[in-house]
Protein backbone atom coordinates (compact mmCIF):
# COMPACT_ATOMS: atom_id res chain seq x y z
CA UNK A 1 0.00 0.00 0.00
CA UNK A 2 1.42 3.34 -0.66
CA UNK A 3 1.86 6.23 2.36
CA UNK A 4 2.03 9.70 2.24
CA UNK A 5 3.30 11.19 5.33
CA UNK A 6 4.57 14.27 6.64
CA UNK A 7 8.50 14.36 6.85
CA UNK A 8 9.87 17.23 7.73
CA UNK A 9 10.03 21.23 7.57
CA UNK A 10 13.07 22.45 5.72
CA UNK A 11 14.85 25.70 7.07
CA UNK A 12 13.12 27.76 4.45
CA UNK A 13 9.73 26.66 5.70
CA UNK A 14 9.00 24.59 3.24
CA UNK A 15 7.19 21.04 4.14
CA UNK A 16 7.73 17.49 2.79
CA UNK A 17 6.50 14.36 2.18
CA UNK A 18 7.68 11.10 2.08
CA UNK A 19 5.80 8.45 0.12
CA UNK A 20 6.78 4.89 0.39
CA UNK A 21 5.37 1.21 0.05
CA UNK A 22 4.39 0.08 3.47
CA UNK A 23 5.28 -3.57 2.39
CA UNK A 24 8.28 -2.84 1.35
CA UNK A 25 8.02 -2.72 -2.86
CA UNK A 26 9.52 -0.14 -4.97
CA UNK A 27 6.86 2.85 -5.79
CA UNK A 28 7.13 4.28 -9.70
CA UNK A 29 6.15 8.33 -10.32
CA UNK A 30 3.00 7.95 -12.19
CA UNK A 31 3.70 8.75 -16.00
CA UNK A 32 6.94 8.33 -15.24
CA UNK A 33 9.57 5.34 -15.38
CA UNK A 34 11.35 6.32 -12.48
CA UNK A 35 11.25 3.65 -9.81
CA UNK A 36 11.77 5.02 -5.90
CA UNK A 37 12.64 3.19 -2.50
CA UNK A 38 11.46 6.14 -1.36
CA UNK A 39 9.82 9.72 -2.65
CA UNK A 40 10.57 12.69 -0.39
CA UNK A 41 8.48 15.83 -2.17
CA UNK A 42 7.85 19.09 -1.49
CA UNK A 43 4.88 19.76 -0.71
CA UNK A 44 3.31 21.27 -3.70
CA UNK A 45 4.94 18.61 -5.98
CA UNK A 46 1.86 16.90 -8.33
CA UNK A 47 3.89 14.04 -8.24
CA UNK A 48 1.99 10.60 -7.46
CA UNK A 49 3.41 7.18 -7.24
CA UNK A 50 1.64 3.64 -7.29
CA UNK A 51 3.52 0.62 -5.78
CA UNK A 52 5.43 -1.78 -8.09
CA UNK A 53 5.41 -5.67 -7.48
CA UNK A 54 9.04 -5.51 -7.27
CA UNK A 55 10.68 -6.02 -3.57
CA UNK A 56 13.18 -3.83 -2.21
CA UNK A 57 16.49 -5.63 -2.16
CA UNK A 58 18.66 -5.35 0.90
CA UNK A 59 22.03 -4.73 -0.22
CA UNK A 60 23.63 -5.58 3.28
CA UNK A 61 23.21 -9.26 2.92
CA UNK A 62 25.76 -9.40 -0.02
CA UNK A 63 28.28 -7.68 1.66
CA UNK A 64 28.37 -10.49 4.25
CA UNK A 65 28.82 -12.87 1.11
CA UNK A 66 31.47 -10.46 0.07
CA UNK A 67 33.28 -10.47 3.37
CA UNK A 68 33.42 -14.09 3.30
CA UNK A 69 34.66 -14.44 -0.37
CA UNK A 70 37.92 -12.05 0.38
CA UNK A 71 38.38 -13.75 4.00
CA UNK A 72 38.52 -17.40 2.75
CA UNK A 73 41.49 -16.05 -0.45
CA UNK A 74 43.63 -14.70 2.06
CA UNK B 1 74.68 2.80 -1.65
CA UNK B 2 78.59 3.11 -2.19
CA UNK B 3 79.84 -0.04 -2.26
CA UNK B 4 82.87 0.51 -0.33
CA UNK B 5 83.56 3.09 2.66
CA UNK B 6 85.86 5.54 0.82
CA UNK B 7 85.12 9.05 -0.64
CA UNK B 8 85.58 7.96 -4.43
CA UNK B 9 83.25 5.75 -4.07
CA UNK B 10 80.50 7.88 -1.90
CA UNK B 11 81.10 10.73 -4.47
CA UNK B 12 80.49 8.28 -7.30
CA UNK B 13 77.05 7.19 -5.61
CA UNK B 14 76.51 10.58 -5.62
CA UNK B 15 76.91 11.75 -8.85
CA UNK B 16 75.03 8.19 -10.05
CA UNK B 17 72.04 8.96 -8.23
CA UNK B 18 72.06 12.62 -9.79
CA UNK B 19 72.86 10.87 -13.36
CA UNK B 20 69.62 9.09 -12.93
CA UNK B 21 67.33 11.24 -11.52
CA UNK B 22 68.49 13.58 -14.72
CA UNK B 23 68.65 11.17 -16.75
CA UNK B 24 71.75 11.69 -18.15
CA UNK B 25 75.32 9.96 -18.17
CA UNK B 26 77.26 13.26 -18.21
CA UNK B 27 80.52 13.32 -15.97
CA UNK B 28 79.14 15.87 -13.11
CA UNK B 29 82.02 17.33 -10.78
CA UNK B 30 81.61 17.39 -6.97
CA UNK B 31 81.86 21.13 -7.27
CA UNK B 32 78.57 21.13 -9.34
CA UNK B 33 76.69 18.70 -7.10
CA UNK B 34 74.60 21.22 -5.25
CA UNK B 35 73.65 22.96 -8.44
CA UNK B 36 72.73 19.52 -9.75
CA UNK B 37 70.14 18.82 -7.07
CA UNK B 38 68.83 22.32 -7.31
CA UNK B 39 68.34 21.89 -10.93
CA UNK B 40 66.54 18.75 -10.51
CA UNK B 41 63.27 19.09 -12.07
CA UNK B 42 60.16 17.28 -9.26
CA UNK B 43 57.18 16.83 -10.19
CA UNK B 44 55.87 15.57 -7.26
CA UNK B 45 52.76 13.36 -6.30
CA UNK B 46 50.20 14.72 -7.49
CA UNK B 47 48.28 13.41 -10.80
CA UNK B 48 46.79 14.78 -13.21
CA UNK B 49 44.71 13.22 -15.87
CA UNK B 50 47.23 11.68 -18.08
CA UNK B 51 49.93 10.87 -16.04
CA UNK B 52 54.27 9.32 -17.07
CA UNK B 53 55.51 7.41 -15.07
CA UNK B 54 58.86 6.33 -14.75
CA UNK B 55 59.65 3.02 -13.43
CA UNK B 56 60.70 3.44 -10.50
CA UNK B 57 56.95 4.92 -9.96
CA UNK B 58 57.62 8.65 -9.92
CA UNK B 59 55.82 10.73 -12.36
CA UNK B 60 57.93 12.48 -15.51
CA UNK B 61 54.83 13.97 -16.95
CA UNK B 62 51.61 14.79 -15.91
CA UNK B 63 48.86 16.49 -18.35
CA UNK B 64 45.41 17.57 -18.41
CA UNK B 65 42.68 15.98 -20.46
CA UNK B 66 42.84 18.99 -22.55
CA UNK B 67 46.47 19.48 -22.36
CA UNK B 68 46.76 15.45 -23.24
CA UNK B 69 44.31 15.34 -26.65
CA UNK B 70 46.34 18.35 -27.53
CA UNK B 71 49.87 16.34 -27.45
CA UNK B 72 51.17 15.32 -31.17
CA UNK B 73 53.92 13.61 -30.03
CA UNK B 74 54.76 11.09 -26.81
CA UNK B 75 57.58 12.99 -24.24
CA UNK B 76 61.05 11.80 -24.61
CA UNK B 77 61.25 9.06 -22.02
CA UNK B 78 63.64 8.82 -19.10
CA UNK B 79 67.48 8.18 -19.96
CA UNK B 80 68.91 5.23 -18.64
CA UNK B 81 71.34 4.31 -21.24
CA UNK B 82 74.29 4.96 -18.31
CA UNK B 83 72.63 2.01 -17.05
CA UNK B 84 73.26 -0.19 -19.84
CA UNK B 85 69.40 -0.06 -20.42
CA UNK B 86 67.24 0.87 -23.69
CA UNK B 87 64.04 2.34 -23.56
CA UNK B 88 61.50 0.02 -25.76
CA UNK B 89 58.36 1.80 -25.64
CA UNK B 90 55.46 3.28 -23.58
CA UNK B 91 52.72 1.08 -22.24
CA UNK B 92 50.57 3.09 -24.55
CA UNK B 93 50.36 5.21 -27.75
CA UNK B 94 49.55 8.76 -28.46
CA UNK B 95 46.66 6.96 -30.29
CA UNK B 96 45.82 5.34 -27.03
CA UNK B 97 45.46 8.80 -25.59
CA UNK B 98 43.76 10.52 -27.34
CA UNK B 99 40.76 7.39 -27.53
CA UNK B 100 40.87 7.90 -23.73
CA UNK B 101 39.40 11.65 -24.32
CA UNK B 102 43.59 12.33 -22.47
CA UNK B 103 42.42 10.12 -19.55
CA UNK B 104 45.47 7.50 -18.91
CA UNK B 105 48.43 6.72 -16.89
CA UNK B 106 51.33 5.31 -18.65
CA UNK B 107 54.84 3.51 -17.84
CA UNK B 108 57.75 3.05 -20.09
CA UNK B 109 59.53 -0.29 -20.71
CA UNK B 110 63.17 -1.11 -21.03
CA UNK B 111 65.09 -4.17 -21.59
CA UNK B 112 69.09 -4.69 -20.95
CA UNK B 113 71.55 -3.48 -23.58
CA UNK B 114 73.55 -6.83 -23.58
CA UNK B 115 70.76 -9.39 -23.75
CA UNK B 116 71.57 -10.17 -20.22
CA UNK B 117 69.30 -10.95 -17.18
CA UNK B 118 70.36 -8.60 -14.21
CA UNK B 119 69.82 -8.57 -10.64
CA UNK B 120 70.72 -5.89 -9.04
CA UNK B 121 71.22 -6.73 -5.35
CA UNK B 122 72.22 -4.78 -1.95
CA UNK B 123 74.29 -6.64 0.19
CA UNK B 124 74.02 -5.35 3.97
CA UNK B 125 76.70 -7.87 5.50
CA UNK B 126 78.91 -9.87 4.09
CA UNK B 127 77.31 -12.57 2.90
CA UNK B 128 77.10 -15.57 -0.05
CA UNK B 129 74.52 -15.60 -3.16
CA UNK B 130 73.39 -18.07 -4.53
CA UNK B 131 71.49 -18.17 -7.99
CA UNK B 132 69.27 -21.28 -9.53
CA UNK B 133 68.50 -21.64 -13.19
CA UNK B 134 66.95 -24.64 -15.00
CA UNK B 135 70.03 -23.84 -17.25
CA UNK B 136 73.44 -23.81 -17.78
CA UNK B 137 74.83 -19.62 -17.85
CA UNK B 138 77.38 -17.26 -17.68
CA UNK B 139 77.69 -14.90 -15.00
CA UNK B 140 78.90 -11.49 -13.97
CA UNK B 141 78.83 -11.38 -10.72
CA UNK B 142 78.97 -7.24 -10.84
CA UNK B 143 82.25 -7.02 -8.64
CA UNK B 144 84.85 -7.74 -11.06
CA UNK B 145 84.32 -11.69 -10.76
CA UNK B 146 82.94 -13.88 -13.51
CA UNK B 147 81.74 -17.16 -13.49
CA UNK B 148 80.89 -19.59 -16.42
CA UNK B 149 80.85 -22.90 -14.52
CA UNK B 150 78.00 -23.84 -12.14
CA UNK B 151 79.02 -25.17 -8.50
CA UNK B 152 76.65 -27.96 -8.54
CA UNK B 153 73.45 -29.23 -10.22
CA UNK B 154 70.35 -29.95 -7.76
CA UNK B 155 67.46 -32.25 -9.01
CA UNK B 156 64.04 -32.81 -7.66
CA UNK B 157 62.90 -36.01 -6.32
CA UNK B 158 61.62 -37.41 -9.48
CA UNK B 159 65.31 -36.70 -11.10
CA UNK B 160 63.02 -34.81 -13.45
CA UNK B 161 64.40 -31.14 -13.33
CA UNK B 162 67.40 -29.91 -12.73
CA UNK B 163 68.50 -26.96 -11.02
CA UNK B 164 72.37 -25.50 -11.79
CA UNK B 165 73.45 -23.79 -9.09
CA UNK B 166 76.41 -21.05 -8.62
CA UNK B 167 77.10 -19.36 -5.31
CA UNK B 168 78.99 -16.18 -5.25
CA UNK B 169 80.54 -14.47 -1.77
CA UNK B 170 79.51 -10.74 -1.36
CA UNK B 171 80.75 -7.83 0.57
CA UNK B 172 78.07 -5.08 1.59
CA UNK B 173 77.49 -3.28 -1.29
CA UNK B 174 75.23 -2.67 -4.28
CA UNK B 175 76.00 -4.75 -7.10
CA UNK B 176 74.62 -5.79 -10.59
CA UNK B 177 74.73 -9.56 -11.65
CA UNK B 178 74.26 -9.93 -15.72
CA UNK B 179 73.02 -13.16 -16.34
CA UNK B 180 73.42 -14.71 -19.68
CA UNK B 181 71.48 -17.96 -21.68
CA UNK B 182 69.90 -18.92 -24.47
CA UNK B 183 66.63 -20.18 -22.72
CA UNK B 184 67.24 -18.25 -18.99
CA UNK B 185 64.78 -19.46 -16.28
CA UNK B 186 65.45 -18.72 -12.93
CA UNK B 187 64.54 -21.07 -10.00
CA UNK B 188 64.22 -24.87 -10.81
CA UNK B 189 60.85 -26.69 -11.41
CA UNK B 190 59.72 -29.25 -9.47
CA UNK B 191 58.19 -32.55 -11.21
CA UNK B 192 54.42 -31.91 -12.37
CA UNK B 193 53.91 -28.70 -11.20
CA UNK B 194 55.28 -25.26 -11.56
CA UNK B 195 56.60 -25.44 -7.65
CA UNK B 196 59.63 -23.67 -7.16
CA UNK B 197 62.20 -26.21 -4.92
CA UNK B 198 64.94 -23.95 -5.48
CA UNK B 199 64.91 -20.19 -4.96
CA UNK B 200 65.92 -18.00 -8.12
CA UNK B 201 68.15 -15.87 -5.85
CA UNK B 202 68.95 -16.79 -2.23
CA UNK B 203 68.80 -14.50 -0.01
CA UNK B 204 65.37 -12.79 -1.57
CA UNK B 205 65.34 -9.98 0.48
CA UNK B 206 68.91 -9.08 -1.19
CA UNK B 207 67.14 -8.41 -4.88
CA UNK B 208 65.59 -5.18 -5.74
CA UNK B 209 65.39 -4.54 -9.55
CA UNK B 210 65.07 -7.00 -12.48
CA UNK B 211 66.14 -6.10 -15.95
CA UNK B 212 66.08 -8.53 -18.73
CA UNK B 213 66.37 -9.23 -22.52
CA UNK B 214 64.98 -7.61 -25.67
CA UNK B 215 61.79 -9.75 -26.54
CA UNK B 216 62.30 -12.25 -23.96
CA UNK B 217 59.90 -13.30 -21.49
CA UNK B 218 62.06 -14.36 -17.59
CA UNK B 219 59.98 -16.74 -15.14
CA UNK B 220 60.59 -16.96 -11.94
CA UNK B 221 59.74 -20.10 -10.07
CA UNK B 222 59.42 -20.35 -6.46
CA UNK B 223 58.22 -22.69 -3.84
CA UNK B 224 56.78 -20.04 -1.28
CA UNK B 225 54.86 -16.95 -0.92
CA UNK B 226 55.94 -13.37 -0.53
CA UNK B 227 59.20 -13.69 -1.66
CA UNK B 228 61.32 -11.35 -3.04
CA UNK B 229 60.18 -8.64 -0.58
CA UNK B 230 62.58 -5.84 -1.28
CA UNK B 231 62.15 -5.94 -4.94
CA UNK B 232 61.02 -2.62 -5.89
CA UNK B 233 61.25 -2.42 -10.11
CA UNK B 234 60.87 -4.19 -12.60
CA UNK B 235 61.84 -2.79 -15.95
CA UNK B 236 59.81 -5.15 -18.27
CA UNK B 237 56.58 -6.56 -17.55
CA UNK B 238 57.92 -10.31 -19.19
CA UNK B 239 58.68 -11.06 -15.86
CA UNK B 240 56.62 -13.59 -14.20
CA UNK B 241 56.53 -15.16 -10.56
CA UNK B 242 55.14 -18.27 -10.38
CA UNK B 243 54.48 -19.12 -6.79
CA UNK B 244 52.01 -22.36 -6.83
CA UNK B 245 51.39 -24.55 -9.29
CA UNK B 246 49.62 -23.95 -12.47
CA UNK B 247 46.06 -25.49 -12.00
CA UNK B 248 45.52 -23.36 -8.98
CA UNK B 249 45.01 -19.62 -8.85
CA UNK B 250 48.47 -17.47 -9.63
CA UNK B 251 49.32 -15.51 -6.75
CA UNK B 252 51.16 -13.11 -9.51
CA UNK B 253 51.76 -10.48 -7.30
CA UNK B 254 52.33 -12.35 -3.91
CA UNK B 255 55.85 -13.24 -4.56
CA UNK B 256 57.18 -9.74 -4.97
CA UNK B 257 57.22 -6.53 -3.27
CA UNK B 258 56.80 -3.77 -5.85
CA UNK B 259 56.75 -0.23 -5.22
CA UNK B 260 55.28 0.52 -8.47
CA UNK B 261 54.48 -1.27 -11.44
CA UNK B 262 52.85 -0.67 -14.75
CA UNK B 263 52.14 -3.89 -16.70
CA UNK B 264 50.22 -3.93 -20.46
CA UNK B 265 49.83 -7.89 -20.20
CA UNK B 266 49.80 -9.62 -17.33
CA UNK B 267 50.44 -13.14 -18.48
CA UNK B 268 47.98 -15.92 -17.54
CA UNK B 269 46.33 -15.12 -14.54
CA UNK B 270 42.24 -14.21 -14.16
CA UNK B 271 42.57 -13.03 -11.18
CA UNK B 272 45.29 -11.40 -8.84
CA UNK B 273 45.17 -12.08 -5.18
CA UNK B 274 46.97 -11.72 -2.09
CA UNK B 275 50.05 -9.09 -3.17
CA UNK B 276 51.81 -7.36 -0.66
CA UNK B 277 51.97 -3.70 -0.90
CA UNK B 278 51.72 -2.28 -4.39
CA UNK B 279 51.94 1.40 -5.13
CA UNK B 280 51.29 3.80 -7.59
CA UNK B 281 50.24 0.67 -9.75
CA UNK B 282 48.39 0.82 -13.52
CA UNK B 283 46.98 -2.20 -14.59
CA UNK B 284 46.12 -1.45 -18.00
CA UNK B 285 43.98 -2.90 -21.11
CA UNK B 286 45.40 -6.21 -21.83
CA UNK B 287 44.65 -8.10 -25.22
CA UNK B 288 44.20 -11.74 -23.88
CA UNK B 289 43.44 -11.71 -20.72
CA UNK B 290 40.23 -10.73 -19.20
CA UNK B 291 40.92 -10.08 -14.83
CA UNK B 292 37.99 -10.80 -12.83
CA UNK B 293 38.66 -9.71 -9.78
CA UNK B 294 41.26 -8.11 -7.83
CA UNK B 295 41.19 -8.52 -4.16
CA UNK B 296 42.92 -7.85 -1.11
CA UNK B 297 46.13 -6.18 -2.54
CA UNK B 298 46.61 -3.07 -0.65
CA UNK B 299 47.07 -0.54 -3.29
CA UNK B 300 47.93 3.28 -3.34
CA UNK B 301 46.71 4.83 -6.15
CA UNK B 302 45.25 2.49 -8.59
CA UNK B 303 44.11 3.06 -12.07
CA UNK B 304 42.58 0.25 -13.72
CA UNK B 305 42.16 -1.84 -16.85
CA UNK B 306 38.83 -1.95 -18.40
CA UNK B 307 39.28 -5.40 -18.42
CA UNK B 308 38.43 -5.96 -14.57
CA UNK B 309 34.52 -6.76 -14.62
CA UNK B 310 34.15 -6.12 -11.05
CA UNK B 311 36.28 -5.06 -8.47
CA UNK B 312 36.59 -6.61 -4.36
CA UNK B 313 38.55 -4.74 -1.93
CA UNK B 314 38.54 -5.70 1.71
CA UNK B 315 39.32 -4.23 4.95
CA UNK B 316 42.69 -5.28 4.27
CA UNK B 317 42.92 -2.81 1.78
CA UNK B 318 43.93 0.18 3.93
CA UNK B 319 46.26 2.25 2.03
CA UNK B 320 44.03 3.09 -1.43
CA UNK B 321 44.21 6.55 -1.21
CA UNK B 322 42.92 6.67 -5.18
CA UNK B 323 40.83 5.24 -7.48
CA UNK B 324 40.56 5.79 -11.43
CA UNK B 325 37.77 3.35 -12.08
CA UNK B 326 38.03 2.74 -15.60
CA UNK B 327 35.92 3.80 -18.59
CA UNK B 328 34.01 0.84 -19.74
CA UNK B 329 34.10 -1.31 -16.86
CA UNK B 330 31.52 -4.16 -17.02
CA UNK B 331 29.76 -4.18 -13.34
CA UNK B 332 28.22 -7.29 -12.67
CA UNK B 333 24.26 -7.03 -11.90
CA UNK B 334 25.05 -9.51 -9.25
CA UNK B 335 27.54 -7.45 -7.55
CA UNK B 336 26.19 -4.50 -6.13
CA UNK B 337 29.47 -3.22 -4.25
CA UNK B 338 31.88 -1.56 -6.84
CA UNK B 339 33.76 0.02 -4.19
CA UNK B 340 34.32 -1.92 -0.54
CA UNK B 341 35.47 -1.62 2.62
CA UNK B 342 38.33 0.66 1.39
CA UNK B 343 39.16 2.13 4.81
CA UNK B 344 41.54 4.65 3.49
CA UNK B 345 40.38 5.61 0.22
CA UNK B 346 39.57 9.41 -0.04
CA UNK B 347 39.20 10.50 -3.88
CA UNK B 348 36.44 8.40 -6.12
CA UNK B 349 36.09 9.05 -9.97
CA UNK B 350 33.42 6.84 -11.30
CA UNK B 351 33.08 7.22 -14.91
CA UNK B 352 30.58 5.73 -17.80
CA UNK B 353 28.98 4.14 -14.52
CA UNK B 354 25.82 3.42 -16.63
CA UNK B 355 22.13 3.15 -15.89
CA UNK B 356 20.34 3.56 -13.21
CA UNK B 357 18.52 0.08 -12.23
CA UNK B 358 20.97 -2.37 -13.67
CA UNK B 359 24.25 -0.92 -13.56
CA UNK B 360 24.48 1.96 -10.82
CA UNK B 361 23.22 -0.11 -7.83
CA UNK B 362 26.30 -2.27 -8.78
CA UNK B 363 28.32 0.48 -7.09
CA UNK B 364 27.97 0.04 -3.39
CA UNK B 365 30.23 2.43 -1.33
CA UNK B 366 31.53 1.43 1.89
CA UNK B 367 34.56 3.06 2.43
CA UNK B 368 34.43 4.87 5.31
CA UNK B 369 37.59 7.53 4.81
CA UNK B 370 35.96 8.29 1.17
CA UNK B 371 35.82 12.09 1.38
CA UNK B 372 35.02 13.14 -2.08
CA UNK B 373 32.63 11.05 -5.25
CA UNK B 374 32.95 12.12 -8.73
CA UNK B 375 30.51 10.77 -11.03
CA UNK B 376 30.94 12.09 -14.88
CA UNK B 377 27.95 12.85 -17.28
CA UNK B 378 26.67 9.23 -17.85
CA UNK B 379 25.17 8.57 -14.59
CA UNK B 380 21.59 8.39 -15.08
CA UNK B 381 20.90 7.70 -11.32
CA UNK B 382 21.86 7.23 -7.35
CA UNK B 383 20.67 5.41 -5.13
CA UNK B 384 21.56 6.91 -1.80
CA UNK B 385 21.11 3.75 0.20
CA UNK B 386 24.32 2.43 -1.50
CA UNK B 387 26.27 4.66 0.14
CA UNK B 388 26.64 3.89 3.73
CA UNK B 389 29.89 5.99 4.19
CA UNK B 390 30.49 9.23 5.29
CA UNK B 391 31.29 11.20 2.78
CA UNK B 392 32.17 15.27 2.18
CA UNK B 393 31.47 16.08 -1.38
CA UNK B 394 29.50 14.08 -3.63
CA UNK B 395 30.12 15.95 -7.49
CA UNK B 396 27.94 15.68 -10.22
CA UNK B 397 28.03 18.70 -11.98
CA UNK B 398 28.89 16.99 -14.87
CA UNK B 399 25.50 15.97 -15.70
CA UNK B 400 23.56 18.52 -17.54
CA UNK B 401 19.85 17.34 -16.16
CA UNK B 402 18.96 16.27 -12.99
CA UNK B 403 20.16 12.97 -12.12
CA UNK B 404 17.42 10.93 -10.33
CA UNK B 405 17.86 10.28 -6.84
CA UNK B 406 16.07 6.38 -6.11
CA UNK B 407 16.70 6.82 -2.24
CA UNK B 408 17.40 9.00 0.70
CA UNK B 409 21.37 8.93 1.56
CA UNK B 410 21.83 7.19 4.91
CA UNK B 411 24.73 9.49 5.52
CA UNK B 412 24.91 12.73 7.16
CA UNK B 413 25.49 16.44 5.87
CA UNK B 414 27.98 16.29 2.74
CA UNK B 415 28.52 18.96 -0.16
CA UNK B 416 26.52 18.48 -3.15
CA UNK B 417 28.40 20.31 -6.25
CA UNK B 418 25.40 20.25 -9.23
CA UNK B 419 25.78 22.29 -12.28
CA UNK B 420 24.55 25.92 -11.36
CA UNK B 421 22.03 26.08 -13.68
CA UNK B 422 19.92 23.00 -12.15
CA UNK B 423 20.31 24.05 -8.49
CA UNK B 424 16.81 25.51 -8.21
CA UNK B 425 15.46 22.19 -10.10
CA UNK B 426 17.09 19.95 -7.41
CA UNK B 427 16.14 21.95 -4.97
CA UNK B 428 12.19 20.84 -6.01
CA UNK B 429 13.82 17.15 -7.21
CA UNK B 430 11.78 14.46 -5.67
CA UNK B 431 14.44 12.81 -2.79
CA UNK B 432 16.43 16.03 -3.96
CA UNK B 433 14.60 18.12 -1.53
CA UNK B 434 15.60 16.77 1.07
CA UNK B 435 18.88 18.42 0.89
CA UNK B 436 17.88 21.62 -0.44
CA UNK B 437 20.36 22.67 2.02
CA UNK B 438 23.78 21.02 0.96
CA UNK B 439 23.79 21.85 -2.76
CA UNK B 440 26.30 24.07 -4.24
CA UNK B 441 26.24 25.42 -7.74
CA UNK B 442 29.15 25.62 -10.15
Amino acid sequence: MIQREFYRTREDDINLYKTYSTEGFYIQKIGTEEIYNEAVDVESAPYKYFETDKKIEIPEENIVEEITDVEEIN
Amino acid sequence: MAKNNNLTDFLTDVADAIREKKGTSDLINPQDFSAEIASIKTTGSSHKDCNFFDPHGNIIYSFTAEEAMNLTELPVPPDYTNKGLIFESYTHTLEDIHSAGGILDLGCYYYTDDNSLRYTIEIISSTEVVLHFTSEVTIDWGDGNLSDTYTSILHDSYESFAAYQYIHNYNPGKYIIKCKADDITPGMRNYASYNGKYQAIQPQECLYEIAIPKESTVRFISDSTRVYSNLNVIYHPNVKFYSTNNTTTMYYFQACNLSFAIFKNLPEHNDIYGANPLKNVVIVDDDKYIYKKLASIPLDNVCLSNKFDSLYFSNNNIFIKKIRIPKNLKWSNSQRYGVFGTRATQNIFLREIGTLTDKFKDVYINAPYVKKIKFDNTISGINGSYFISNIEILDISESTSVVPLTSLFNISYFKILVKKELLEEYKTATNWSNYADYFIGV
